[in-house]
C-alpha cells in the first residue's frame, strides 16, 4: 500500500487501483472478486467548507472518489453497494496534523549505532514509518472522532526523526505511511534544568539551540565533505559516515519539511528564527498560546498546528489560595479557547492538531468550546480538512469530497461535533467502519402504562436508556387493586393526605431497533420477584409482556401521555441568542499579555523636559535648572531654555533631576530555560540572544527603577559559559526588539570556585582553569589559521579539499582572539585576576569586563596596566571563601588607581536600584557623585562598548533617560517616568493606572474561574504529564537528594522567594546531581 | 565626610587603640555631652530636636534635651557635634551575626541545628564575639541585634545582642528574647522544581500542623504538671525552656511570609494564649484586620525584596511597610537573610521612605520599634533619660546613603568603626601611594 500510493502522489494520477498488492498472501481457495464500490445517496454532502450537496450522492471506487453530486444525478455501475443515507451529513474525512508518538525506546536504539550521533539527543535517522504501526487501540479513537488521516510526529529528543503521514485504518496493513518522510520533527528539549539521571548537555535552552545549530552546519559540512573526496578521494580517508547527518540532508536542503515542536509562543519565533537562519521549512506543533504574540506569530509565516488544549480552570475558590495566580495565567486561561479564531482571522496559515491534548477523547469538547467563543463550523472544518492536506502537502488527494480525493469520509447525524452529533461511520480508503449505531426506538417520554389490575405512568428515554415507572398513591387504605375494565381512570383521593409517589426504575434496559428489554421488581404489577419485560413499538404505543417469576405472562401497554413536563433544557449554550456583549471584553489585551502590559504600544514622542537638574554623565557635566530636548528618538540638545520645536512634547521637570537611562553590566533578568549550560566546562557556542524572555515581569520594575539597558549574562557554573546578550528594556517589544543592534558581541567566562566545584570534572583547581582555557585558545588559533588556510585556496583546490568543520564553540573563541568579542569573566580573587590578565596578554585580547572582580583592588593597577573594565557588585562580600576580602570600596579605589568601573546588580531585585549602588561609591569610596553616577550609566556603557549610543546625555546620542523625582543619589529619590529613544516606557502614575486595571480584571477573572468551578489542576500551559514513579520503599541516593533539594527551596518560598521564581542552582547545590553529591557528602 | 571624621576625632581622640574590633572600655569611664547636634531621639510624640545635647555616663542616658545642657557630670568630655545628627543605634531583627562567617563553609556555620524542634537552644550561645562581620555592620550603625537560630520548625530562642564586647557574655542583652518558630509553607506549590502533587504537599502540610500541635500540647502539659508539681515532673530539657512562651510572657516569632500563612499562625497561636510576632511578613497587609484585633506586632525582614508572585505590583515590598504604618500595626523594619549586609538596614527603611513611609516611622522601625518588638524597650531604641547610652553621631541625613556614622557609643563606650573592610582599603591605597599610583589627597590614613 506503502509504495503503490508513494507512486500515486509522485505520479500524479488521479486513480489507481490498490489492491491486489505484492505482499497479500497467495490465496487458499477460489479468488474472489474484490468489487469496491459504494454510492452514498441522499445525505448532506459537505463538500469542503462553505460548499454543500442537499440529497447528495457520493460514489466511492477501489478507495477514492470518483463522482459527487445531487442524488439520482450519480449513477453508479452495476454491482455498485448503495447507502441510503438519509438524515447523515457527510464531511470530509478530518486530518489530524499533530498527532504525537512515543519513539522513546526506538531513540534510544539507535543511539547505540556506530554512526549514530554523539549526543543521544540527535536521532533524526529515527523513521516513524519505520515503526510499528501507531496503535490500533489510538486509531480507532481517532476515527471514532471522525479522523481518517494523521500526520505522526516522534516525541523524543531534540532532532527526533521524521514523522508519517498515515491513514487511520482498521487494519494495521492499511494504516500505513502514505507519506513517509512527512517531516524531520525537532525540538529544543533540554530535560537537565532540575537535574536528574540524564542531565546531560544541553542542560539549558540555549544549549538545546546550538546543538540545533551545530547539527545542521554539521549536516551541511558532512555534505561538503563528501562531495570534496568523491571529487578527490586519494590520498584521503573517507569521511566518517553519519546516519544521523545524512538523514538530515532532505531537511537542510530545503527538500523536507522541519516540523518544530513549540511548548510555547516564545519557543515558535526562536524556531521560525532557526529555520529562517537555516533557510529551512518550517511546520510548527503549536502550544495554544500563540494568541498573546499573534502579531509576531503571524510574521513568522510558517504554518502552524494549533493543540486544542487549554490551561485548566484555576482553583481560586479559596482567596488564599489563589495567591499565585497571576492576571497573565487567568487572562491565558480565559482567552486560550480564543486561540485558534483570533490566528485564522489574523491570516495565519493554522490546522489543528490532537498534540498536547492530555485525553484525546476531549477532543469534540474542547472544539466545541472553541465554536462557543465564536469558531464557525467552516473554519473549524477547514482547520481538519483542506488546511491541513495543504499543509502536508495533500491537497490534491484528500481535504474534500470531490472526485479524484481518497475516499475518506465522515459521517454523522447531525452538524459537525455538535453536542448531540454523532460521528454514525467513517470511511477510510473506501472502507468504512462502524463508529455508532444510533438507536431507532420511535418512543420517548411521559407514558401511562397499562397491564390488568395495573395503571402506572412513566418515562423511556432511549438516548440515556432509561425506563422509570410511578405509581401515582390511591386512596390510603385501599383495598387489592381493583380491575377497571372500562380503563377510566381512578377518581383521586383526598388530596391533603397523598403520600409520595412509589418509584420503579427498570434495569438491564435495552434497545434493539424497535424492541426493548428491561426488568422491573415485581411490586410495581403487584407481584413477587423480578418481571421480565419485552415491548415493541406498535404504531404510536408500545405492546409488551412481563414474565413473573411463576411463569405468568402479563401483557401490558405503553401510551403516551400528553406532556406535562416540558423538556429538560439543553446543556449545550449553542443555541444562544446572537452575543452583542462578548463576556470577555473586560480582559485587557495587552502586549504582554498579563500585569503592566500595554494596551496600545506605547509611541515615540519629541519630548523637551524643563528646567530639571541634568546629570549628562558627559562634558556638559551636572546642569541646573536645564533642559533636554530629544528629536526622533535622539538627543537633540542639552542646556539652558532651548528652544521648544514645533509638536514638542514638554514637561515641566522643576525641581526634579534628569540623567541618563541606568545601565546593568551584570543582569540574568528574562532568560528562558535556564541560565547556566552547566553541564560541560566550555560552552561558548550557547548564545543568551537565543532565549531573551520579553515577557519577563522584571523588566517592568527594573524600568521602574530607571533601567534602560542590560548586559545579559550566562551563568558562572563553567569556566567558558554562553555569549552574552546586550538588551534594551522595551517592554511590550518582542524579544527582537530588546536586542541591542550593534552592540559588539559578548561571552561569559567564570574563574574560581564555582567552576572547579563540580568534582567529575576539568578543572578542579584554580591552576586546572588556567589551563583549560590556555588549551581552549589554543586550539580556537589553530582552527582559525585552519580556517583561513582553507579559505585562501583558489576554487579548484578548495572543491577538492575536505572543509574544515564549522565549530561554534571554536568559532566564538576565534572571535574573541580577532578582537571580535568580549570577555566578561566571573572573577574574586586577585590571583585569578593576574592569571587572566596575563592568558589575555599571551593571547593578545584585551578582557572586556572583570565581573564581581571583588578584589580587584588588590591589583587595581595591572587592570588598569591591560585595559580590561571592571564591573563590580558596591558592597556584597562574605557569602563565600573567595569573597572574603571584598570591601565597599573597590570600585572607587580601582577608579582611583585608573580602572574603567561599573557597579552591577547580578539581581533582579537590586537592578531596580542601581541608583543606589552607584551612591555607595560616595559613601565608601569618596567618589564624587557625578562619577559615581557614571558607574551605572557610561562607565558600563563604554566596557560594552555601546557608549556611542548610550550612557550619557549627549546630542546624537540615544534619548534614553530617567526623570526622578529629587537627586538620584538619594536614597529617598523614586524614578518618576523611563524614557527610551523618545518612547516613555514607564510612567508611575501610568503604572498605578494599569495596576488599578489589571487588579479589577483579575477580580473579574477569579470570579469567572470560581464559576466556572471547574475541577482543581493548575494553570500553567499544557505540558506533557510528568511521569509518576512508583512509591520506593527506601530512600535512594537520588530521593534523598529530592528531599534535600525541596527542603531547601521550600525554606526560599518560606522566606517569600517566588516559587516561579527559583531556577536551576537556586538550592545551593548547582542543580545538577554531582551538586547534590557534594551537598549530601558535605551535609554528613 | 573625612571632615568630619577627623573633626571628631580630634575632639575625642582616639579610641583605645587604633585596631579595629577592640571591645571599649567597660563600663564607660568618662561621662560625655555631645553638644549643638541634631537630635533624634525617637521618642514617640516627640519631634526632632533641632539644636540640643545628649549627655551620658556610667553608660546611662542622664539628660537630653534642646539647647545646652544645663549641668554636666564631673570630669565630662564636651563634644561639639554641629551638623552631625545623633540618634539611637540601628538595631537588626532576625540577625545571624556572629553565628556565621562564610556562607558556603559549613564549619563557619551554627545557624541551623539537626532536627525540627529545638526550644531548648539560645543563640547567644554560639556568637563568636571576633567575627568579622560584626564590626563591618557596626560601621552601617547596627548596634544592637536580634539573633535569630535558622533552621528547623521550633528553631531555639532569639537573643538580643549588643555588638560590643570581650566575649558571648559581654554581647548578650537578652538571652531568651523569644521563640522562633518557622511556621511551614501551607499553601501547595506549582513550579517546576516542585516535584509533589498539590495534594501531597496539603497533606504534608497538614501533617506538620497536626506535629507542632502535637508538640505544643506535649509542652503545654509538661508545663502545667511542673508548676503544679516541680519536684514530681521529670525533667524535659526542650519544655523547661518553653514556659515563658508557653504563659505567653516571651513572645513566639512566627516566620511567615504569605497572607495565609499569617493568618493561620496568628490564629493558632491567639487560641493557645501564646503571644505571636509575624516575621518576614510578606502579604501582611491583607492581614490588617486580623493584626490589628491581636495587636499583633510584624517584623518586616527586607524591604529589599521582589514581589512574593509574578503578577505582584511592582513596589509590592516596598510599599509594605507604608501600609503596615497606616494601619496602625506596630512593626520594625529588618534586613533580609544575608549576615554580611546587615550594614544595609538604613537603606531598607530608606526604601520604605521612598513609597511612602513618614521618615520619623522609619526611622522608628529601625530602633525603637525593634528594640519594643524584642523586649528591650527599657533599655533601647529611643534617647531618653535613664535608657541605654546606645547611640550614634551620623553625617548627613539619617538613613541617606551617603549619610555616614561618625561615632558610636554601645552602652556609653565609644566603639570604633574599623574594621576588616576599612583596614584592607588602607592596606592598599598604602599599595598604590607607594607605586604613586594614587594622588596624595586620595590617600586615606
Amino acid at each position: 500500500m506503502k509504495n503503490a500510493l508513494s507512486a500515486l502522489l509522485l505520479t500524479g494520477l488521479s486513480l489507481v487501483c490498490v489492491h491486489a498488492l505484492a505482499q497479500d498472501p497467495p490465496p487458499v481457495a477460489m479468488r474472489a472478486a474484490d468489487l469496491r464500490r459504494d454510492l452514498i445517496e441522499h445525505a448532506t454532502v459537505v463538500v469542503k467548507p462553505g460548499q454543500r450537496i442537499d440529497d447528495g450522492a457520493i460514489l466511492l471506487e477501489n478507495g477514492w472518489i470518483t463522482a459527487v453530486g445531487k442524488s439520482g444525478e450519480v449513477k453508479a455501475p452495476a454491482g455498485t453497494a448503495v447507502h441510503d443515507a438519509k438524515g447523515c451529513t457527510i464531511y470530509p474525512g478530518l486530518i489530524d496534523a499533530g498527532l504525537v508518538v512515543d519513539s522513546e525506546a526506538a531513540a534510544k536504539s539507535l543511539g547505540d549505532d556506530a554512526s549514530a550521533h554523539w549526543n543521544r539527543k540527535v536521532t533524526p535517522q529515527l523513521r516513524v514509518a519505520d515503526l510499528p504501526a501507531v496503535p490500533a487501540g489510538t486509531r480507532k479513537e481517532l476515527r471514532d472522532m471522525g479522523f481518517t488521516m494523521a500526520a505522526v510526529h516522534p516525541n523524543s529528543g531534540i532532532f527526533r526523526g521524521s514523522s508519517a503521514v498515515l491513514l487511520l485504518a482498521e487494519e494495521d496493513r492499511k494504516a500505513e505511511a502514505i507519506v513517509p518522510d512527512a517531516g524531520q520533527t525537532v525540538a529544543f528539549a533540554h530535560v537537565g534544568d532540575y537535574g536528574g539521571e540524564d542531565s546531560k548537555y544541553p542542560g539549558a535552552l540555549m544549549g538545546a539551540i546550538a546543538l540545533v545549530r551545530q547539527t545542521l552546519l554539521d549536516a551541511q559540512w558532512q555534505k561538503a565533505c563528501l562531495a570534496a573526496w568523491q571529487a578527490s578521494p586519494q590520498g584521503k580517508d573517507p569521511p566518517q559516515a553519519s546516519a544521523a547527518l545524512a538523514a538530515l540532508q532532505p531537511a537542510v536542503d530545503g527538500s523536507q519539511m522541519v516540523v518544530f515542536d513549540t511548548p510555547n509562543e516564545q519557543e515558535l519565533l526562536r524556531a521560525a528564527r532557526v529555520a529562517a537562519e537555516f533557510k529551512l521549512k518550517p511546520r510548527m506543533l503549536g502550544s495554544g498560546m500563540e494568541f498573546r504574540r499573534l502579531a509576531e506569530v503571524k510574521a513568522t509565516g510558517a504554518p502552524l498546528v494549533v493543540p486544542v488544549e487549554f490551561p485548566k480552570t484555576p482553583d481560586v475558590a479559596d482567596p488564599r489560595a489563589d495567591d499565585g495566580v497571576s492576571l497573565r495565567e487567568l487572562a491565558t486561561w480565559a482567552l486560550a479557547p480564543r486561540n485558534l479564531k483570533q490566528l485564522l482571522d489574523a491570516g495565519v496559515d493554522a490546522s489543528v492538531g490532537t498534540h498536547r491534548l492530555k485525553n484525546r477523547g476531549d477532543f469534540p469538547a474542547r472544539v466545541r468550546r472553541m465554536m462557543r467563543e465564536g469558531l464557525s463550523e467552516d473554519e473549524l472544518l477547514g482547520c481538519l480538512t483542506v488546511r491541513p492536506a495543504s499543509q502536508l502537502g495533500l491537497a490534491a488527494i484528500a481535504g474534500t469530497i470531490e472526485p479524484g480525493r481518497m475516499a475518506n469520509l465522515m459521517v454523522t447525524d447531525g452538524p459537525l461535533f455538535e453536542e448531540k452529533t454523532h460521528v454514525l461511520r467513517t470511511w477510510v480508503a473506501g472502507t468504512p467502519s462502524e463508529v455508532f449505531r444510533p438507536v431507532q426506538f420511535a418512543f420517548a417520554g411521559p407514558f401511562t402504562l397499562k397491564a390488568e389490575g395495573v395503571e402506572l405512568t412513566g418515562s423511556i428515554d432511549p438516548q440515556a436508556k432509561t425506563v422509570n415507572l410511578e405509581r401515582q398513591p390511591t386512596a390510603p387504605a385501599a383495598p387489592a387493586p381493583v380491575p377497571s375494565p372500562d380503563g377510566k381512570t381512578e377518581a383521586p383521593a383526598a388530596p391533603a393526605k397523598l403520600p409520595d409517589p412509589v418509584k420503579y426504575a427498570a434495569e438491564r434496559v435495552s434497545f434493539d431497533l424497535d424492541k426493548v428489554a428491561f426488568t422491573l421488581k415485581g411490586e410495581a404489577f403487584g407481584v413477587d420477584g423480578l418481571l421480565r419485560c419485552t415491548a415493541l413499538v406498535v404504531g404510536d404505543e408500545v405492546r409488551g409482556t412481563a414474565e413473573t417469576g411463576d411463569g405468568r405472562s402479563i401483557a401490558f401497554t405503553l401510551a403516551r401521555r400528553t406532556p406535562a413536563e416540558t423538556a429538560k433544557p439543553s446543556e449545550t449554550a449553542k443555541a444562544e441568542p446572537a452575543k452583542t456583549v462578548d463576556p470577555l471584553a473586560f480582559v485587557p489585551r495587552t502586549v504582554p499579555l498579563g500585569e503592566y502590559g500595554f494596551e496600545r504600544p506605547p509611541q515615540r514622542q519629541d519630548v523637551l523636559v524643563r528646567n530639571a537638574t541634568v546629570w549628562t554623565c558627559g562634558p556638559q557635566g551636572r546642569l541646573q535648572g536645564a533642559d533636554l530636548l530629544v528629536v526622533d528618538g535622539k538627543v537633540k540638545a542639552v542646556g539652558k531654555a532651548l528652544q521648544a520645536p514645533a509638536g514638542v512634547t514638554v514637561i515641566d521637570a522643576t525641581g526634579k533631576h534628569v540623567t541618563p537611562g541606568l545601565i546593568d553590566c551584570h543582569s540574568h533578568t528574562g532568560i528562558n530555560g535556564g541560565v547556566n549550560e552547566w553541564t560541560k566546562n566550555d560552552t561558548a557556542e550557547c548564545r543568551i540572544a537565543d532565549c531573551i524572555d520579553p515577557d519577563a515581569g522584571g523588566w517592568y520594575r527594573e524600568l521602574a527603577g530607571g533601567l534602560t539597558v542590560a548586559n545579559q549574562l550566562h551563568g558562572s557554573a563553567n569556566p567558558i559559559g554562553g555569549q552574552n546578550s546586550v538588551v534594551k528594556l522595551k517592554w511590550g517589544g518582542g524579544a527582537e526588539d530588546f536586542r541591542f543592534p550593534g552592540a559588539i558581541g559578548g561571552i561569559k567566562f567564570a574563574l574560581g570556585e564555582n567552576v572547579t566545584r563540580p568534582r567529575n570534572r576539568y578543572p578542579n583547581t584554580r591552576m586546572g582553569v588556567e589551563a583549560l582555557l590556555r588549551d581552549s585558545f589554543r586550539a580556537a588559533r589553530a582552527y582559525a589559521a585552519e580556517r583561513a588556510a582553507f579559505d585562501a585556496l583558489p576554487a579548484d583546490a578548495k572543491a577538492r579539499t575536505t572543509p574544515p568543520r564549522r565549530d561554534l564553540q571554536l568559532d566564538t573563541l576565534a572571535e574573541i582572539l580577532a578582537g571580535k568579542r568580549l570577555v566578561h569573566c566571573h572573577s574574586y580573587r586577585q590571583d585569578e585576576i593576574l592569571m587572566l590578565l596575563r592568558l589575555a596578554d599571551d593571547f593578545g585580547f584585551t578582557v572586556g569586563t572583570l565581573q564581581h572582580v571583588l578584589e580587584g583592588y588588590k591589583v587595581a593597577d595591572e587592570i588598569a596596566r591591560h585595559g580590561a573594565g571592571a564591573s563590580s557588585f558596591s558592597d556584597w562580600w562574605a557569602y563565600k571563601m573567595e569573597v572574603m576580602d571584598a570591601v565597599p570600596s573597590n570600585g572607587s579605589l580601582m577608579r582611583d588607581v585608573g580602572v574603567l568601573v561599573s557597579f552591577n546588580s547580578d539581581s533582579d531585585e537590586m537592578a531596580r536600584r542601581m541608583n543606589m549602588e552607584a551612591a555607595k561609591a560616595v559613601k565608601y569610596g569618596d567618589c564624587p557623585p557625578d562619577e559615581a553616577l557614571k558607574f551605572v550609566t557610561l562607565n558600563p556603557a563604554k566596557q560594552l562598548r555601546i557608549d556611542d549610543r548610550v550612557g550619557s546625555l549627549e546630542p546624537g546620542k540615544d534619548g534614553d533617560f530617567v526623570i526622578w523625582s529629587g537627586d538620584p543619589l538619594s536614597s529617598f529619590s523614586l524614578a518618576e517616568s523611563t524614557w527610551i529613544e523618545g518612547t516613555c516606557l514607564f510612567d508611575r502614575a501610568q503604572a498605578q493606572a494599569m495596576r488599578e486595571r489589571d487588579l479589577k480584571a483579575r477580580a473579574k477573572l477569579i470570579e469567572l474561574a470560581v464559576m466556572e468551578g471547574e475541577k482543581s489542576g493548575s494553570l500553567k500551559a499544557p505540558e506533557p504529564p510528568k511521569e509518576t514513579k512508583p512509591p520506593e520503599a527506601k530512600p535512594t541516593l537520588l530521593s534523598r537528594m529530592l528531599d534535600v533539594r525541596r527542603a531547601a527551596l521550600l525554606d526560599e518560598v518560606a522566606r517569600g522567594r517566588d516559587p516561579m521564581s527559583i531556577g536551576p542552582g537556586d538550592c545551593g547545590c548547582g542543580g545538577s546531581a554531582e551538586g547534590w553529591k557534594i551537598m549530601l557528602e558535605g551535609s554528613r | 565626610m573625612n571632615r568630619w571624621t577627623t573633626l571628631l576625632l580630634l575632639a575625642l581622640g582616639q579610641p583605645a587603640l587604633a585596631q579595629s574590633e577592640m571591645p571599649a572600655a567597660a563600663p564607660q569611664d568618662t561621662p560625655i555631652a555631645i553638644v549643638n547636634a541634631r537630635i533624634e531621639t525617637v521618642v514617640p510624640g516627640a519631634a526632632a530636636i533641632e539644636r540640643g545635647h545628649v549627655v551620658f555616663d556610667r553608660g546611662r542616658i542622664v539628660a537630653v534635651g534642646e539647647g545646652e545642657p544645663t549641668q554636666l557630670p564631673a570630669g565630662c568630655q564636651t563634644l561639639d557635634a554641629s551638623g552631625l545628627t545623633v540618634l539611637p543605634g540601628y538595631m537588626n531583627t532576625g540577625s545571624q551575626l556572629g553565628l556565621v562567617e562564610t556562607l558556603q563553609v559549613p564549619a563557619t556555620d551554627d545557624r541551623v541545628e539537626f532536627g525540627a524542634y529545638h526550644p531548648e537552644i539560645r543563640a547567644c550561645v554560639a556568637v563568636n564575639p571576633d567575627s568579622n562581620l560584626i564590626p563591618v555592620a557596626r560601621t552601617g550603625g547596627v548596634l544592637n541585634t536580634c539573633l535569630f537560630p535558622q533552621g528547623g520548625v521550633v528553631g531555639g530562642h532569639a537573643s538580643v545582642m549588643r555588638l560590643d564586647g570581650w566575649t558571648s557574655e559581654d554581647q548578650t542583652v537578652i538571652p531568651r528574647a523569644g521563640l522562633v518558630v518557622n511556621w511551614p509553607v501551607t499553601q501547595p506549590i506549582v513550579a517546576p522544581w516542585m516535584d509533589k502533587s498539590v495534594e501531597d504537599q496539603k497533606k504534608d502540610a497538614e501533617k506538620q500542623l497536626r506535629e507542632i500541635d502535637r508538640f505544643f500540647d506535649q509542652a503545654k502539659a509538661w508545663v502545667d504538671a511542673f508548676e503544679a508539681d516541680p519536684k514530681g515532673t521529670p525533667g524535659d530539657l526542650r519544655f523547661q525552656n518553653m514556659i515563658e512562651a508557653i504563659r505567653g510572657r516571651e513572645p513566639v516569632v512566627f516566620r511567615a511570609n504569605a497572607p495565609g500563612s499569617i493568618e493561620g499562625c496568628v490564629l493558632w497561636a491567639v487560641r493557645r494564649g501564646l503571644k505571636p510576632v509575624v516575621y518576614g511578613g510578606l502579604g501582611a497587609e491583607q492581614c490588617v484586620p486580623l493584626l490589628q484585633k491581636h495587636g499583633v506586632a510584624v517584623i518586616v525582614s527586607g524591604v529589599h525584596r521582589l514581589p512574593r508572585r509574578s503578577g505582584g505590583a511592582i513596589d509590592e515590598v516596598y510599599r509594605l511597610p507604608a501600609q503596615l504604618h497606616a494601619a496602625g500595626i506596630p512593626f520594625c523594619i529588618a534586613t533580609d537573610s544575608e549576615p554580611s549586609n546587615e550594614r544595609h538596614l538604613p537603606d531598607h527603611a530608606a526604601t520604605a521612605v521612598a513609597y511612602g513611609l513618614p521618615r520619623d516611622a522609619a526611622l522608628a522601625a529601625i530602633t525603637r520599634q525593634p528594640a519594643l518588638i524584642c523586649g528591650a524597650g527599657e533599655t533601647l531604641g529611643t534617647l531618653e533619660k535613664g535608657k541605654s547610652a546606645t547611640l550614634q553621631v551620623v553625617s548627613g541625613t539619617p538613613m541617606e546613603m551617603t549619610a555616614e556614622p561618625l561615632l558610636a557609643f554601645i552602652d556609653g563606650r565609644r566603639v570604633d568603626l574599623g574594621n576588616h573592610q576599612t583596614r584592607l582599603d588602607a592596606k592598599y591605597r598604602e599599595k598604590y601611594s607607594r607605586l604613586g599610583k594614587l594622588p596624595p589627597a586620595l590617600r586615606k590614613p
